[in-house]
């Protein structure tokens, strides 16, 4: 009972309890040991040496925190954040066993304190960054905003229990006594890190990389990354102004501090006056991270609690510059000791889920050890010039930091989903685009690796070469071009041949010059036939050296002939009948190459009237005739030839390759028109997704015009989910905000749909046979399903993201990490209404029933069997159709038991 | 360790027999994805029963392959390993270490997948190459 209360107080779920207590001791072990090591240095610097020697080792922290981020960053890229935590704990117990060791001799001197000062500054944060790195393997997102503040909270007991171990210690313990307790505790740590990561599993950050596997990560790809992540740069920099921040307030409040609570009659009162309040503000500090922290972070996101310390800062330089009352400069500290430790460290570690995957702990470890030092420094370099506008500078700190949390806000829900698209593989450019974005150097570079790639063992690399660099369209190259011709087997030859008659070099004097040398000296059949075909295809034939091959029994020379003959037909009239009945007679030949000769012939004609003959070859039991029949529609609709696109789009339906889908699509692109929207979206469903985005593209294409009839289909609910899902990705991509006036309506239609099939999923009764209840209940539930999934690409694309299959990819995924990120992305661009409908389907803690009972609550009737029958005969979906027509036959046979 | 720009990755990948039939327009999008790890020799790239969500390609050098009490197997360049985890997601049966220093292109998991779903060519390609190694299935 208490467990179970304690568990609800400090806001975890059932069974987070042992997870969270192996977490919060080590936290507190090294909390002790790593704060009672700076504390014991800090007060033992002043005791024995004084404070004339701080700025110096100042200087020497700073330094040293950039050795160690440096360091740091390296190992990471080649050993696991484990390792890294056991080395950077078993480094500090050794240095301080080392110092236990040199005590009694070196301990008068100034040397070993301010050393001991350094490395007591270091010991906690260097143990503190790898903590935080090493605790975020075993949580996401969401479980992170429910824990993370209860381990900063630890770390605040483990920092007064450091503190009063040498109030209430020294006496008895000594100066050697401290130096090996603290060492004791975080070896002990160092166990319980070592038994925690044998009991629990990682939840790796990066997908699929496991926490002990190399990195290829170098300096020059970790700084392009970070760069390319204008998230992360601005993280980074507001990391930076609020440690200046930080600095600036200290500074200012220190300063009215000394002039009135400091007591002439009472040396130690302003000690003691700080003291007190710090005391008090880590009280609330530790109870704000284990109580209160969690349960705002759920309510008001982090996206918005990051605001909250800026503002503080902002409203306390306004009320300083105003007036110099104490209770300001209380606030003061409140806003550095409170806000900065309890609210911003705690943000950093959820703000992080939006830094690159591959780059999150070098940036971790680099806003803890670099740019917080870096800030601390520039901002005592400005304090040093500045010393009485203070409070001016940190208002515009305040000001700029305010500004940084608005613009950081603004790029986490995109920054979060860039993390889980990154995990997946978008097409949304083609090789050329790539190439056209490349510098002129890369571009170079780029050439000199196709012209390599000719030089390759492998026939398949040197036609990916030899085929880019025909598009690439360079003079230059093509000399080589056709000479390596030569160089292919037969079948390379012919695709060559093919390559360069769809290249702008189709009739370059030179190409042509070589392919008449090829045609008189190659002793092979096929290459002199294809070469033949090329000839007669762009005109270079004359009707008189033809006329003989039109009986001939060689299939290529007879096609070059029809061709030739045909494209002749106003110079010589009499033999174009003569060549139209050959080609009829090889399209009606049984012969199925004859056949794919004939249609290639009428690709290569381009005339309008053989659009009709095409399309029944499309459903011809041969793949190779459907292809060259595809192939042939496309090179017409190419030329803008009439094509009946409602025809065209039929043959889609039934076209199972992806050949000639991509020929089809080609065709529907040039002839398409506003008609024909519906017929193309619901003709897109057994296409692949790169298939539907050129689909989706087409339409985009006709411009606002369609956006009316697209939002229509959105609204129709008699038409698939799909479809609609499509219709609102085109949409989206003419007009980022077409969905923004609709999008309440239909998805509180849509939630409706989902409690509907929910329900009814979950409270059938077996009337029927037993198997085909199995199949209603089975197809009510993946409807439930599909409407989910289909509320969520709703929402998403409203949101601004086009690649709403991702995100319905990874709400469902297995991987802890990318479940969360995808429902925090989800839950930031969602409208806040239309999340809390959503959410009783994402969220565990709604139980079946309690779905069961919204259902009800929100108005929904439950129908019985025929009624629930009937609606589903009405279904958009043919499988939902057919199993209740099924179901119905059945109990009309049987009878109702 | 040798640099690959992304058309380099991509011919590599052009070059075995899982990604031949793929475009260039799907190869230079799963070159983006592709890491490049260095090992040095006598370095174990996994150890038998070790988990692991990656498929390398050899890009440079040769990689031993120790599988129970079976003599090792040499794979060399343009050879790739690591694969029949991706799909059976289950602990390696094998141990890999680097008989030279050795350059490999590493593809996840995630990507894999997300590349049977774009392309239907490589996943028939992947089926052919599977099934060319079992003369009969148990059903």
């Amino acid at each position: 009972m208490v467990h179970h209360s304690l568990r609800k107080l400090l806001g975890l779920h059932p069974g987070e309890g042992g997870k969270a207590i192996l977490f919060c001791l080590v936290a507190l072990l090294w909390g002790i040991g790593g704060y009672g090591t700076l504390i014991l240095s800090e007060g033992m610097l002043l005791q024995k040496v004084g404070a004339h020697l701080l700025p110096y080792t100042y200087i020497f922290v700073a330094f040293a925190f950039f050795t160690l981020s440096t360091l740091l960053i390296y190992s990471l890229n080649h050993i696991s954040i484990k390792k890294i935590l056991l080395l950077v704990i078993s480094a500090v117990v050794s240095v301080q066993i080392l110092f236990y060791l040199l005590y009694p001799y070196y301990s008068t001197t100034s040397v070993y304190w301010v050393v001991y000062k350094v490395f007591g500054w270091i010991t906690p944060v260097s143990i503190y960054i790898c903590f935080w790195a090493f605790v975020d393997q075993y949580f996401d997102l969401q479980a992170g905003k429910r824990f993370f503040a209860l381990f900063n909270a630890m770390l605040f007991l483990g920092d007064a229990l450091g503190g009063a171990t040498i109030c209430y210690g020294i006496d008895f313990l000594k100066i050697e006594g401290l130096f090996l307790l603290y060492p004791s505790l975080l070896l002990a740590s160092a166990f319980c890190i070592i038994s925690l990561t044998k009991r629990l599993k990682i939840q790796s950050d990066d997908l699929e990389l496991n926490a002990d596997n190399k990195s290829s990560l170098n300096f020059t790809s970790l700084m392009k990354t970070a760069i390319s992540s204008r998230y992360t740069i601005t993280l980074l920099i507001f990391y930076f102004s609020m440690q200046m921040l930080a600095i600036v307030t200290e500074f200012t409040y220190m300063q009215q501090f000394e002039n009135s609570v400091k007591s002439p009659d009472h040396e130690t009162y302003l000690a003691q006056f700080l003291g007190n309040l710090s005391l008090w503000i880590s009280i609330v500090n530790m109870c704000f991270g284990m109580f209160i922290y969690s349960r705002v972070v759920r309510k008001m996101g982090v996206n918005n609690i990051i605001i909250i310390a800026p503002a503080c800062f902002m409203a306390l330089f306004l009320c300083w510059i105003g007036s110099m009352a104490l209770p300001i400069a209380i606030f003061g500290v409140v806003a550095r000791e409170g806000m900065i430790y309890s609210l911003d460290d705690n943000n950093l570690n959820l703000l992080l889920a939006g830094v690159p995957m591959r780059i999150k702990n070098q940036v971790r470890f680099s806003v803890e050890s670099f740019f917080e030092p870096s800030g601390m420094l520039l901002s005592a370099c400005l304090l040093l010039f500045f010393q009485d506008h203070s409070k001016f500078m940190g208002l515009i700190l305040a000001s700029i930091s305010l500004l940084l949390v608005f613009i950081l806000r603004s790029y986490y829900t995109k920054a979060i989903f860039t993390n889980l698209v990154s995990s997946h593989l978008r097409v949304t450019q083609r090789a050329m685009d790539w190439f056209s974005q490349l510098s002129a150097k890369e571009h170079k570079k780029a050439e000199f690796v196709l012209l390599y790639g000719l030089k390759q063992r492998g026939e398949a690399e040197q036609l990916l070469a030899f085929e880019q660099l025909l598009k690439i369209n360079n003079k230059q190259h093509l000399p080589r071009l056709i000479n390596h011709i030569t160089s292919f087997s037969l079948p390379s030859k012919l695709k060559a041949l093919e390559l360069f008659g769809q290249s702008p070099w189709v009739n370059e004097p030179d190409l042509i010059k070589k392919m008449r040398w090829w045609a008189k000296t190659s002793i092979h059949p096929a290459f002199t036939s294809a070469l033949h075909l090329y000839f007669a295809r762009h005109g270079l034939l004359q009707a008189e050296q033809v006329f003989n091959d039109l009986d001939s029994p060689i299939l290529t020379k007879k096609a070059a002939s029809i061709i030739t003959l045909k494209k002749n037909s106003q110079e010589h009239p009499i033999y174009a009948p003569l060549a139209t009945q050959k080609l009829r007679l090889l399209l009606d030949s049984d012969e199925i190459e004859e056949i794919v000769m004939g249609l290639k012939i009428i690709g290569i004609e381009n005339k309008g009237e053989h659009a009709s003959v095409l399309l029944p070859y499309l459903r011809h039991p041969s793949l190779q005739v459907r292809r060259e029949a595809a192939n042939s529609l496309s090179q017409l609709a190419k030329k803008r030839l009439p094509l009946n696109c409602e025809e065209v789009i039929k043959q889609l339906q039934y076209a199972s390759d992806h050949q000639i889908r991509i020929s089809i699509l080609d065709a529907i692109k040039s002839s398409f028109s506003l008609q024909v929207i519906k017929q193309l979206l619901q003709a897109s469903y057994i296409l692949t997704l790169r298939e539907k985005n050129e689909i989706t593209e087409i339409i985009a294409n006709s411009g606002n015009k369609s956006l009316p009839q697209l939002l229509g289909l959105v609204h129709d609910w008699s038409i698939r989910d799909h479809d609609r899902i499509l219709a609102a990705k085109t949409a989206i991509k003419i007009d980022p905000n077409a969905l923004k006036g609709c999008i309440t309506a239909i998805v509180k239609k849509d939630i409706e749909r989902a409690y509907f099939y929910y329900y009814h999923a979950h409270t059938l009764t077996p009337l029927f046979n037993i198997q085909n209840l199995y199949m209603l209940e089975s197809s009510l539930k993946s409807g439930f399903e599909a409407i989910l999934n289909c509320i969520i690409q709703f929402i998403t694309l409203n949101g601004g993201i086009q690649e709403s299959e991702i995100m319905v990819r990874s709400i469902h995924s297995h991987h802890p990490k990318i479940r969360a990120a995808a429902h925090e992305t989800l839950e930031k661009i969602s409208p806040t209404t239309l999340f809390s409908l959503l959410e009783p389907f994402l969220n565990d803690r709604f139980t079946k029933e309690t779905k069961l009972h919204l259902f009800l609550k929100q108005g929904g009737v439950p129908l019985s069997l025929p009624e629930l029958l009937k609606k589903l005969s009405q279904s958009a979906n043919p499988t939902e159709q057919i199993i209740a027509s099924n179901l119905e036959k059945e109990r009309f046979i049987n009878g109702p038991s | 360790m040798v640099h690959l720009s992304l058309l380099d990755k991509a011919f590599c990948l052009k070059k075995n027999n899982f990604f031949g039939s793929l475009d260039l327009d799907l190869l230079l999008i799963l070159a983006e994805k592709t890491e490049l790890l260095l090992f040095k020799k006598g370095e174990t790239i996994f150890s038998c029963q070790s988990e692991t969500h990656r498929m390398y390609l050899i890009v440079e050098g040769e990689v031993a392959i120790e599988y129970q009490q079976s003599p090792p197997l040499s794979l060399k360049k343009g050879e790739c390993f690591g694969d029949e985890a991706l799909f059976s997601q289950k602990m390696h049966f094998y141990k890999a270490s680097c008989l030279t220093t050795t350059t490999l292109l590493v593809l996840l998991r995630s990507h894999i997948l997300s590349l049977i779903e774009q392309s239907p060519s490589f996943a028939c390609s992947l089926l052919e190459l599977y099934a060319e190694k079992i003369p009969f299935r148990t059903r």
